[in-house]
């Protein structure tokens, strides 16, 4: 597989932005209980998410069914093992009310979900 | 894209939007029913965005479950356990992260929540698409 810096830079800005409007998302459910702001942070996060999908797949979301046939069990692990450590950083981001671990917790989360779905199909998503 | 592509990926953001901000309000306000529809609104929105986009590759699918019922009742219990430990996961790892004091039954209530939420979302997720990520 060839990397392309700016494809790479593109993707990451994507998904930096999808877990940014998750954290912000997280923070005003908490500090507001508007279901206005959580929906617009939703909002962003999907609009943010589906834009990466497309970028790297060229369509929004998947037709059902997969496809199975190449899976790398190190990265499958290492993917689920980024994710499932995710929640707890987001949550003590939470205790701590401190957005930027929550973020950290969200960042950790979405590179997992590549990082396993590669390991697993043999695509990012 | 054609109009029908495009009104469904509206409509199914709206829905996904609509869902995810009704999910977050549960987790933080501790509501286990209140998470579960939320993320069951998100998938209905998913899955207007999928049926927009292809129609061809769903029908099938439903035409299966009136052909078979019990697997497909079967099918849309193992989905519905999955969103569940999916939504429940969440409610008790951000109700552990909520309150006022640290201690150490709640750390291993915050890594439950991680292995619960991700068990939950390969569940449903393969539930949803036939594959588990």
């Amino acid at each position: 597989m060839t990397i392309e810096p700016r494809r790479v830079a593109v993707h990451a800005a994507l998904i930096a932005l999808t877990a940014v409007s998750v954290t912000a998302t997280i923070v005003w459910s908490y500090r507001t209980g508007s279901l206005l702001y959580t929906a617009l942070g939703s909002l962003a996060a999907w609009t943010a998410f589906i834009t990466a999908h497309r970028f790297e797949t060229g369509r929004f979301v998947d037709p059902p069914g997969g496809d199975h046939t190449v899976p790398s069990y190190p990265l499958l692990g290492l993917g689920l093992l980024m994710m499932i450590v995710a929640f707890p950083v987001a949550i003590f981001g939470v205790h701590t009310d401190l957005p930027v671990v929550i973020l950290a917790g969200e960042l950790l989360f979405f590179t997992g979900w590549v990082v396993s779905h590669d390991g697993l199909t043999g695509s990012l998503y | 894209m054609t109009k029908r592509r495009v009104a469904g990926l509206i409509a199914g953001s709206v829905l996904v939007s609509a869902g995810g901000g009704v999910a977050a309000l549960g987790m933080a306000g501790g509501s286990y029913l209140q998470t579960y529809v939320g993320f069951a609104v998100v998938l209905a929105g998913y899955r207007a965005a999928q049926y927009a986009t292809y129609p061809d590759r769903l029908r099938p699918r439903l035409a299966a479950f009136r052909t078979d019922l019990a697997g497909g009742l079967l099918a849309t219990g193992i989905f519905a356990a999955g969103l569940f430990l999916f939504s429940a996961g969440f409610v008790f790892g951000a109700q552990a992260g909520l309150q006022p004091a640290l201690q150490a039954g709640k750390y291993l209530r915050m890594a439950a929540s991680g292995v619960t939420i991700v068990t939950g979302m390969l569940i449903t997720h393969n539930a949803v698409n036939g594959v588990a990520l």
